[in-house]
């Protein structure tokens, strides 16, 4: 096997898998990258068994065949060569030699047949989506995915389409890890997808790849279903990922629908208020105090190590006094993701779940759960 | 400022507040504990009764065997709690560093308190003065320069003791003890270091601590190094990081009724849940552990991905843990069930957005032990707990 290829184009392809290669190297191979040639040039392929992606790049064929080298290493050499055609040469015992300009580097690989099988997809059913907009649901939401392992359920965000009454199509992306959830909606294209309508959970590590390659470059996804994986599809890329087996919980029923008390209040000067005041809030548990008057918030905090601190912020409020404890991350991290000047944070008391809004924006909504201090 | 640390115990506490109690006992081997006639353990016994080589934990029937003369009561633990509170508090008026060990053991911080109440010998003998007007029982002190010192001293004249370990003296004092008598080391120790030939506490600071640390493992090493050097292993120095709450309870007859044991199950499952509560923990491993007639003991130990919060689940996780190490049919002598790495607490509590079960038998729990909390005295029991006699009165009473 032998081929050139110019050295940005590689760089490139090798950068775009370095996420996915298998880091701790149970399984060997799983840290190399496959590289198979075709008439017009080569496919990497790099998989963990869990996410797997393979995407083709022109290159100039001399001699076809397919070998495994490790996906690291391969990515480190590349990415100090000059700006010049890189040969790539196979030689017996799977050697293979990288040559570029003066630079001559000779390296060990592993027999492509050692690679696990990666499944082709089928001419299945896709449905096409922009990748500005999925960039931007993924956005919005990814934060609230659980961190924690044993709740496997939650360790993905929850994709599902709905038909709404117009006789539109609504897509609609929810993560939560049990004390927040985010959930975004945006019209799709009109496709009977039975996953999407049933409802299915793209896993973390999936969706991380998804986002990097939907901000990379404007044309459309392609997203589509086979067997338990998700297949995702863009220009030369192709990506496959196992959906989580597992079910996600009935998210609807915690969005509170009758919260009265309403506060009105600029989405900027709360963030940098709770950036603040989070400071000296626990390091842990990132507990603040909100004390709500009438157009006023208080919002404070307080830790036994270091001291305490609070600051009002004018909002538009004219219900009854109260005091409601929460993690600033949760509100931060949903606040940053947003564009609107003003949000709108809908409560009932200080034990039930809050709920944000954009003002100017119905599409978004987060739950977030109060903590108690 | 030279440290000085006291070590309070109480002397033979159980028997002795029994004695004090029912004062014909005085002067007579008090065994407190099981039934003699049925099985389980010696809980504590007077001074008298261990002339007849009678110990805490050792069988009863063999407590009887040896003495079977002596007196023996069963165990008043809520009169020997009430005296211990009253101590406590009077302990407590010396130092505001004060640390509770168990019920009948404290460990006092007097450093720097010389000048406010005089020589450290003078103090110890007003406070033996003081619990023994108080109560009439009598305690051993040791006064060392840090915390695990001040233990072995008090325990070296025991009873009534009281011995002071010098700032310079602490290596002598050492000397002068036994390798089991160098509190935290265990049978095993003690048989692996008689295997390495060292006999005595001189003979273990000679051997090398690189051959020490292959021989019995990093930690114990370690500690003996600090404790044969007179210097503090950090013992009660710092809270500990974890640990564990555990219950067992020997069968009067082997048992193999699985009723009844899914009734001591569930039984273990409420103490341990209330005492893990009382003292603001929260655990998600649990550990069973089962002896059968012939004395094998195994243990079992599962670490869930949830805190186990109430009494309804530990006893739920228990019975699949039981089918686990148990056949259903080899007669159980012993059971025990607990928690491991028991951490503290946190007072801010993050609401669940999903309650599920497990949360519900949380608040469940969590209003009975504040119902417990607050009519001191009233039991709050599960009905398949109640004795068959105390629902026969309840359904008189009813009546």
């Amino acid at each position: 096997m032998e081929f050139t290829i110019e050295k940005e184009i590689f760089y490139k392809g090798l950068s775009k898998i370095q996420g996915i290669v298998e880091k701790k190297n149970t399984i060997p191979i799983l840290s190399n990258v496959l590289i198979e040639t075709n008439l017009d040039g080569i496919y990497l392929t790099a998989t963990d068994l869990e996410v797997g992606i393979k995407a083709f790049y022109p290159a100039n064929i001399k001699k076809n065949g397919k070998i495994t080298i490790s996906a690291k290493k391969l990515y480190e050499i590349t990415k100090e060569l000059p700006d010049k055609n890189i040969t790539f040469k196979v030689k017996e015992n799977s050697w293979i030699e990288i040559k570029c300009d003066k630079s001559i580097f000779n390296i060990v690989g592993l027999a492509a047949d050692e690679f696990p099988y990666f499944p082709e997809p089928e001419n299945d059913q896709f449905i096409n989506i922009k990748s500005s907009l999925i960039k931007e649901m993924i956005d919005k939401t990814y934060f609230s995915i659980s961190t924690d392992e044993t709740k496997y359920n939650l360790n993905g965000i929850f994709f599902k389409s709905e038909d709404t009454d117009k006789g539109e199509k609504l897509l609609s992306l929810i993560a939560t890890d049990g004390h927040r959830l985010s959930m975004i909606k945006k019209n799709i294209q009109d496709n009977q997808i039975k996953e999407l309508d049933k409802g299915v959970i793209f896993p973390k590590k999936g969706i991380y790849e998804l986002r990097k390659i939907a901000e990379d470059g404007e044309s459309d996804l392609k997203i589509g279903f086979m067997d338990n994986n998700a297949v995702i599809k863009k220009e030369n890329i192709f990506i496959i990922m196992r959906l989580v087996d597992g079910e996600f919980p009935d998210y609807k029923r915690v969005v509170p629908m009758n919260n009265n008390l309403i506060i009105t209040i600029n989405r900027n000067s709360l963030f940098h208020s709770l950036k603040r005041i989070s400071i000296l809030s626990n390091e842990k548990s990132k507990g603040i105090k909100i004390n709500l008057k009438e157009n006023s918030m208080e919002i404070s905090s307080s830790n036994s190590d270091y001291g305490e601190a609070h600051e009002e912020v004018d909002i538009d409020y004219n219900g009854p006094e109260l005091t409601i404890g929460y993690n600033a991350r949760y509100i931060i991290d949903v606040l940053q993701t947003q564009e609107s000047e003003k949000i709108q944070i809908n409560i009932k008391d200080h034990l039930s779940p809050g709920l944000i809004k954009c003002f100017d924006d119905d599409d978004y909504l987060a739950v977030i759960m109060p903590m108690r201090l | 400022m030279c440290s000085c640390f006291f070590h309070v115990d109480l002397d033979a506490f159980f028997a002795s507040v029994e004695q004090e109690d029912q004062p014909q006992y005085k002067g007579r081997p008090v065994i407190v504990g099981a039934d003699p006639q049925k099985r389980g353990v010696v809980s504590a016994c007077s001074y008298e009764a261990r002339k007849f080589g009678i110990h805490s934990a050792m069988p009863i029937s063999e407590a009887f065997r040896r003495c079977p003369q002596g007196v023996f009561l069963p165990v008043r633990m809520e009169r020997y709690h009430e005296i211990s509170e009253k101590i406590m508090a009077a302990l407590k008026n010396y130092t505001p560093h004060f640390i509770q060990i168990s019920v009948d053991e404290a460990s006092l911080d007097l450093s720097g308190m010389e000048k406010l109440f005089g020589p450290p010998r003078e103090v110890a003998w007003r406070i033996k003065e003081e619990i023994r007007e108080l109560t009439g029982l009598t305690l051993s002190v040791g006064i060392a320069p840090n915390r695990y010192l001040a233990k072995l001293a008090s325990e070296y004249e025991k009873p009534n003791g009281l011995t002071q370990i010098l700032p310079g003296q602490e290596e002598s004092f050492v000397n002068r003890l036994e390798l089991r008598e160098l509190w935290g080391v265990g049978p095993k120790t003690l048989d692996r270091l008689k295997e390495l030939n060292i006999r005595n506490v001189v003979e273990l600071r000679a051997y090398p601590q690189a051959a020490l640390k292959a021989m019995i493992g990093e930690a114990m090493a370690d500690f003996l190094h600090r404790v044969i050097r007179g210097q503090s292993p950090a013992i009660h120095e710092n809270p500990p990081k974890s640990h564990s709450v555990s219950a067992e309870l020997t069968f009067e007859q082997d048992c193999k009724n699985r009723e009844v044991i899914k009734k001591t199950l569930l039984s273990l499952s409420q103490q341990l849940m209330t005492r893990l509560m009382n003292e603001e923990g929260k655990s998600r491993t649990l550990v069973l552990k089962v002896r059968t007639f012939d004395f094998s003991t195994s243990s079992v130990r599962k670490t869930y991905p949830y805190y186990i919060s109430s009494s309804e689940t530990m006893y739920k996780n228990a019975l699949d843990l039981l089918d686990q190490k148990w056949d259903s049919t080899t007669p159980l002598r012993l059971i025990g069930l607990g928690f491991a790495q028991v951490e503290k607490e946190e007072k801010s509590f993050q609401g669940e957005l999903f309650e599920e079960a497990r949360d519900k038998a949380k608040r469940l729990e969590e209003a009975v032990f504040d119902i417990k909390k607050k009519w001191n005295g009233v039991s709050l029991t599960k009905a398949s707990l109640l004795s068959r006699k105390a629902q026969d009165k309840n359904e008189r009473e009813k009546k």
